[in-house]
């Protein structure tokens, strides 16, 4: 019997989208946009399990939860991806690559940006946990076939004490969790986008041509002046020339 | 974010107006030559032409 250790006191510590189960479980179930049956995944020998919906909220929230228990070791990434969000790619790269200046490294998410988690917290998060990915997989005959398999793997609780971090859902989390709301937000952000930059790109090219029109007009005006001026110098000036020579 | 976001429209709409006043002086510097041409040749018609036909010339 491998060691198991108790998780933090009221544990889940961050609230969300999730159902839990045996905390003494090494499996996390995370279905990233589907919405399963979550209690019966966690019925079937998962600590926890639920979506994720955000690559920065969200994120933050399952590894909170993650790192306040040590007895979860594995993390199982099922379901599909959010659109434009991207967030089990984004959760995927963060265990692989970290944080950098506040950005997960690697990310393809809309916004990847953590803002609640210290180096420390994401340190334990890729120490303690070992990612299982089986993306795009809604089959629950699958999922709960990778879950015995991997508590059968369990190595026991992770040698230190709950980490204990506080995810802050007001500020910049509200945009996100705006953005969040609606998948198809990000799409249409997008559209819009590209309308904008052809906007621009329209805007520059009437510039151009009216800098055209104003260019060759005051060229011909400096034309007729400079013309005037040679006209009247030649005027002033043949005679006297011509009676000088 | 709500920085990160502001910063950028300030820097999307100075990139615009450089943009902008780019293409308009690029504008001005290419036809400037052939109007100032053309305003030195519709001058130089409207004086030699009355001179040739004075006999002036």
């Amino acid at each position: 019997m491998v060691e198991k250790k108790s998780p933090a006191s009221g544990w889940p510590i961050a609230q969300g989208d999730f159902h839990t189960g045996d905390a003494q479980s090494c499996v996390a179930v995370v279905t990233m946009g589907s919405h399963l049956d979550e209690q019966g995944i966690c019925d079937a020998g998962a600590a926890i399990a639920g979506s994720c919906k955000t690559e920065n909220l969200g994120i933050e929230k399952i590894i909170a939860n993650v790192i306040s228990n040590p007895n979860i070791r594995f993390i199982l990434c099922c379901g599909t991806e959010v659109k434009g969000h991207l967030s089990g790619q984004s959760f995927i790269a963060l265990h692989a690559g970290g944080v950098s200046g506040g950005k997960i490294v690697g990310a393809q998410g809309a916004i990847p940006f953590i803002e609640n988690l210290t180096d420390d917290a994401i340190k334990r998060f890729q120490d303690q946990i070992e990612m299982v990915n089986i993306m795009e997989s809604e089959d629950m005959g699958t999922i709960k076939a990778k879950i015995n398999e991997l508590k059968a793997k369990d190595p026991g609780a992770f040698p230190a004490e709950p980490m204990i971090v506080e995810v802050k859902e007001a500020g910049g989390a509200a945009e996100v969790a705006a953005a969040g709301a609606n998948p198809q937000f990000l799409e249409i952000e997008e559209r819009l986008n590209a309308i904008e930059e052809r906007i621009e790109f329209v805007d520059a090219e009437i510039a151009q041509r009216v800098g055209r029109k104003v260019g060759r007009d005051i060229g011909i005006l400096y034309g007729l002046v400079a013309g005037l001026i040679v006209f009247m110098m030649l005027l002033v000036l043949l005679p006297k020339l011509v009676g000088y020579l | 974010m709500t920085s990160i976001n502001r910063m950028m429209d300030a820097i999307r709409y100075k990139a615009q107006i450089l943009a902008r006043t780019t293409k308009l002086e690029s504008g001005i510097m290419g036809m400037g030559l052939l109007g100032f041409a053309v305003g030195l040749g519709v001058i130089m018609l409207c004086i030699l032409i009355p001179a040739l036909i004075l006999g002036a010339i």
